[in-house]
């Protein structure tokens, strides 16, 4: 059979090339080389011969199985390629179609803010304190050096229930509840809802604020400013933003200070927004907390949420926020 | 308050650059809010109204022939006051007032050849009276001071500073910036009256017999008073007046009033008149009595409360005191004999009143804040010589002084170190500078070294503490110049469960919305528990349907679902985060929210399905990293066969539930609206939570599926399972619920997997078979089910 191996090879290298697809160069592999295969017969026979016939005959075999092997392998290769190309055809979809989606959820852009705000101020070591939305006269005015008929009162149009509550009208009465159980050093911001009893185009009878407060041992009007600034900075992205502290009045501060933020020239004169208010906690108030105003001093700072929303997005009309449009919320998407 | 630039120019006695004045005064705590630059008025002059005769086509209008510098020339006019030798301005043609440019034009069939102007053209009052009648001046010339407007500010004062309440104040403030102190002191309360009087040629003791009494000499420390007889008929008001009038907005009420009125915003003191003889008896200054009732000037009733002081004759009040006059004592055009009342009361005897009576005016707004108790007698004898300037011919008296010094308030000595200031500013400031400005602002200053004694003025009722110097300090050094300091830091906190809730919820596909915390009463009835529960309800709503603080929050949900359906939308999923409140004084945090429309949007390759209460009900399990247990529970308001409470552990967490059908009517939406509820106060996630080891060992899953009747609830079955503590079985679920087909109808088939999963080797498949028999005879027995 000697002189048949080289034929063999051949006729086998002209199968192979025409087998026209993988199944059909399996079913060639099985028969040349599979268990009862041409060549594996072939070698079986090995056994029954003499010694050196042996060797001559095994290594011939051996050459041709593995020129087999690497002539299958090269077909199969080329098939393989052949086939994925013919899948990548039959399989081919619309990839331009869009893909499979599920409902979009969004966070209101005064929480949005508010977390801004939030992230901002734990970064500075503040903790969050809550209050109750329906206060009593003594947490939102009196403690807060609003005594009775004091004329800063008709400053907060305030929501009355006629029974000595009323609706908080700043988130400065946290102030007196957190002092109340708190001993200095404190640093403590008040995020929520308040209330004005005041309605029109730029006025919403409920909006947010966030309350600040720092009782320690040397706290100055400087440490305030510091503060204020680099939350402005922060909350607009603009560390060059131009801020201004302008003397004010809160019956609970002294010195107070209102912030304004510079917000472009019109015909050719500076225009400022007012974004805060602030200032060094008043000795009568320092008073309510229990504190020895020879020992501590504070400040303290109030923001309206609804404010910087609209300074941050561009958003003109105040009442946008409450409307809650589907649409309007959409803005929102994906910002956390 | 408004301030008009060339009235602080007459105090000061300068000129001033509008920009300057308006950063200057905002930046010292005096926020200039608006600035009104006026109406721009070109080529306008004064006019002589040369001849007047009748329109020959129009009744009310007169053809005048004027004269102002050129040839005389025709004009047509309309105004009831034109007459013959009257100045008037005069609008040539070509002139601009504002948006209106004057043309020749005809009138009626009469040429006209420019306009006669009143104030208001000239946009210097809100109120046309006629022509505005000059005084002095040649045809032709430019137009005088008191005719021209010059800018207007706007000045948003705070309660803290009264004696900014006028020109002068503000006058003191711009001086005191400037290092300048403004006028010299007034001379003592006493001198200034008989220096007045002397001056008016007033003997003492002509009190024309007019009898005060004031009983409240607490609330009322000083009553000045005096008695005018024989005001001329054809009194006017001096044009002085209306030019304060006019750059402090307000209107022209009557000769004598307004002359008051002008003299307020000059110098700050309001004053009142009254028409003697319609006062019975004299005056007494008390408070009200019980019940005790007057017409306030402008024909409003008003009942005063007890605490308020009133001026009263023999058959009742004439005046709420420092707040508003009364009806009956009131001046009119037929006036021709005054008291004028120049009064100081205790800023604690005002404050409050007028907002308790809705009547807030000029006077309450200065008293209450507090008027310089000082300046009365300056301000009695300068009305007393404006009211004989305007009418040389009246009899005036002496004037009737009611006064108890030592209830009058004193400056007390503040005392204040450089340490205070600079520990509360963070700024260094030299006693020197500090004591140079106080000085200027009117305090008597006295200082050794470090410490300063300062006793402020009579008018600045502001600086009583160490903390008021500090801030008047720093306001004078400027805020701008303090330098930004940072202290350290300490830590950083979890994530609250809200945020948690919230952000898990906007990544299941809602929106967070915010509503009002009130809405209509009725609207909260619809989710009560009780009918009896009425909600909290506020004395001074908006408006009626946002008087009831909310005691749920889906009231408001369901008003922005109706918005966005309204609006074409066709999935509507909201979630509020907010606090609902009880009228016994609860205000719990609750998260709501609701679901409506399809489960998915609306795609290809997708079949669109409605949104039902379990894709809500697997929205919320997905927020939470323990089993919810859920309970069939009557929720007010929700579908009573499909509401139900979500229990963790021992709490209940939530509820969830369709809207009832027969609130859909009544709130006008579609059926099919989800409504749900999380209280976060009873939710909290352990951030330390415990990490869970994960076999080594594969896992085995068996699926057995049970033959039950169709009223029997998947928890029960879950939770017999559970009961049943078999070996190595780490999770049951149900896969499939199934009716119909072959199975008998009342009943249906529960499929459950089993997954096996050992920590210690690999499970042989016929001992969880054996676990898996076990498990499905056990439930069969238990709930007469089959093996199917």
């Amino acid at each position: 059979m000697a002189h048949n191996l080289g034929k063999l090879f051949v006729s086998l290298r002209s199968e192979v090339n025409d087998a026209s697809d993988t199944k059909a160069l399996e079913a060639l592999r099985v028969r040349y080389l599979g268990k009862k295969g041409i060549v594996t017969a072939e070698l079986k026979k090995l056994g029954d011969m003499p010694e050196d016939e042996r060797r001559a005959k095994g290594k011939k075999l051996n050459q041709l199985r593995s020129a087999i092997v690497e002539c299958i392998d090269r077909r199969r290769s080329f098939l393989y390629a052949e086939e994925t190309r013919g899948r990548f055809v039959q399989d081919r979809i619309d990839v331009t179609s869009p893909g499979r989606t599920r409902h979009r959820g969004s966070l209101h852009p005064v929480t949005l803010a508010m977390r801004r705000i939030r992230r901002f101020f734990a970064s500075e070591g503040f903790a969050e304190a809550d209050g109750p939305e329906v206060e009593d006269e003594y947490h939102n005015f009196t403690a807060l050096n609003i005594p009775e008929n004091h004329p800063a009162r008709a400053m907060h149009d305030t929501f009355y229930f006629g029974d000595g509550r009323l609706l908080r009208t700043h988130t400065s009465p946290v102030q007196i509840r957190v002092m109340k159980d708190a001993e200095p050093p404190v640093r403590i911001i008040a995020p929520g809802r308040v209330y004005r009893c005041d309605a029109d185009a730029t006025h919403s009878p409920m909006f947010h604020q966030v309350e600040g407060l720092y009782v320690d041992k040397e706290i100055s009007f400087a440490d305030l400013k510091g503060m204020v600034t680099r939350f402005l900075h922060a909350f607009f992205e603009d560390e060059q933003l131009r801020i201004r502290f302008r003397p004010s009045y809160f019956p609970f501060t002294e010195p107070s200070a209102e912030v304004d933020i510079f917000h472009g020239e019109k015909d050719g004169a500076e225009r400022w927004l007012e974004v805060m208010g602030c200032g060094m906690v008043h000795p009568n108030v320092l008073k309510s907390f229990g504190c020895d105003a020879t020992k501590h001093s504070a400040y303290a700072f109030g923001l309206g949420v609804e404010r910087l929303v609209m300074l941050r997005h561009e958003v003109a009309d105040l009442r946008q926020f409450f409307v809650n449009d589907a649409e309007f919320l959409a803005n929102f998407e994906g910002a956390s | 308050m408004k301030v008009g630039i060339a009235r602080l120019e007459a105090h000061l006695g300068k000129s001033l650059a509008v920009d300057d004045v308006v950063e200057r005064l905002t930046m010292a705590g005096l926020e200039v809010d608006g600035v009104d630059a006026g109406k721009a008025v070109e080529g306008v002059v004064v006019g002589r109204v040369a001849e007047v005769r009748p329109h020959p086509d129009a009744d009310k209008l007169k053809v005048c022939v004027v004269e102002a510098g050129d040839e005389p020339v025709e004009v047509v006019c309309g105004a009831p006051n034109v007459r013959v030798g009257m100045l008037a301005p005069f609008a040539k043609v070509g002139a601009q007032l504002g948006d209106l440019k004057i043309k020749r034009a005809k009138l009626r069939g009469v040429e006209s050849h420019g306009m006669l102007c009143s104030a208001e053209e000239l946009g210097l009052s809100d109120e046309a009276e006629g022509l505005l009648e000059l005084e002095g001046g040649a045809p032709g010339d430019p137009l005088p001071n008191h005719a021209r407007r010059s800018t207007v500010l706007d000045l948003d004062l705070t309660p803290n500073r009264p004696d900014c309440f006028s020109v002068r104040g503000v006058a003191r403030e711009l001086a005191a910036l400037d290092g300048r102190r403004l006028l010299v002191d007034p001379p003592p309360e006493r001198d200034r009256v008989q220096e007045g009087m002397a001056r008016l040629g007033v003997e003492e003791g002509e009190e024309f017999g007019f009898a005060i009494d004031v009983r409240e000499p607490q609330a009322c420390p000083r009553y000045l008073a005096c008695v005018i007889r024989g005001l001329p008929p054809d009194l006017r008001t001096p044009t002085w007046a209306r030019e304060c009038l006019w750059a402090g907005g307000m209107q022209l009420v009557h000769p004598i009033v307004d002359m008051l009125n002008a003299q307020m915003l000059e110098i700050g003191q309001p004053m009142h008149a009254f028409d003697l003889d319609k006062i019975k008896g004299g005056l007494v200054v008390r408070f009200a009595n019980a019940g005790e009732k007057m017409t306030a000037l402008g024909g409003e009733p008003v009942s005063l409360p007890d605490d308020c002081l009133v001026i009263a004759d023999d058959e009742g009040a004439v005046a709420a005191a420092g707040i508003i006059g009364g009806e009956r004592a009131a001046v009119t055009a037929e006036t021709s004999n005054i008291l004028l009342e120049c009064a100081f009361f205790a800023p604690d005897a005002i404050a409050g009143r007028a907002r308790a009576m809705r009547l807030h005016t000029e006077a309450s707004l200065r008293f209450e804040r507090g008027v310089d108790p000082q300046m009365q007698g300056e301000a009695l004898t300068r009305a007393m010589t404006s009211v004989v300037e305007s009418a040389l011919n009246v009899q005036i008296g002496a004037p009737i002084v009611r006064c108890d010094e030592k209830r009058l308030p004193v400056r007390k000595t503040v005392t204040v170190t450089q340490a205070e200031i600079e520990k509360t500013l963070g700024v260094e400031i030299s006693p020197a500078a500090l004591s140079a400005h106080l000085t200027a602002a009117g305090c008597v200053v006295d200082g050794d070294g470090d410490t300063l004694k300062c006793t402020p003025p009579s008018w600045r009722f502001d600086l009583n503490l160490a903390a008021d110097l500090i801030e008047e300090a720093g306001r004078f050094y400027g805020y701008d110049r303090v330098p930004a300091t940072r202290e350290a830091q300490s830590f950083a906190p979890g994530v609250p469960v809200v945020d948690r809730l919230s952000d898990a919820l906007c990544a299941a596909g809602y929106r967070e919305v915010i509503n009002l915390s009130f809405g209509a009463p009725e609207e909260m009835a619809a989710f009560a528990d009780n009918a009896d529960d009425k909600p909290l309800v506020l004395d001074n709503p908006i408006a009626p349907d946002l008087a009831a603080m909310r005691t749920s929050l889906w009231p408001g949900l369901i008003r922005n679902l109706r918005h966005n359906l309204n609006r074409g939308r066709e999935s509507v999923r909201l979630f509020e985060c907010g606090k609902t409140f009880s009228q016994s004084g609860d205000q719990a945090a609750v998260i709501a929210g609701l679901a409506y429309g399809t489960a998915e949007p609306e795609q290809w390759g997708v079949k669109t399905r409605r949104c039902d209460f379990f894709d809500v009900k697997g929205d919320l399990e997905m927020l939470f990293d323990s089993p919810l247990s859920s309970r069939l529970e009557g929720i007010a308001g929700l579908h009573g066969g499909q509401a139900v409470e979500m229990w963790i552990d021992d709490k209940a967490i939530g509820c969830i539930g369709p809207l009832s059908p027969e609130k859909e009517a009544e709130l006008d939406v579609p059926s099919g609206v989800i409504l749900f509820e999380l209280y976060p106060n009873a939710i909290s996630f352990d951030e330390r939570l415990k990490v869970r080891e994960v076999s080594k060992y594969p896992s085995v899953r068996n699926d057995i599926s049970i033959v039950v009747q169709d009223d029997m609830q998947v928890v029960e079955m879950l939770e017999h399972v559970e009961t049943m503590k078999v070996k190595d079985l780490q999770k049951v679920q149900v896969f499939d619920v199934f009716q119909g087909g072959d199975i008998e109808k009342d009943k249906k088939s529960i499929s459950l997997y089993l997954i096996y999963q050992s920590f210690d080797s690999t499970l042989k498949g016929e001992d969880v078979a054996e676990r898996t028999r076990k498990i499905v005879q056990a439930l069969c027995k238990k709930f007469h089910g089959e093996q199917r």
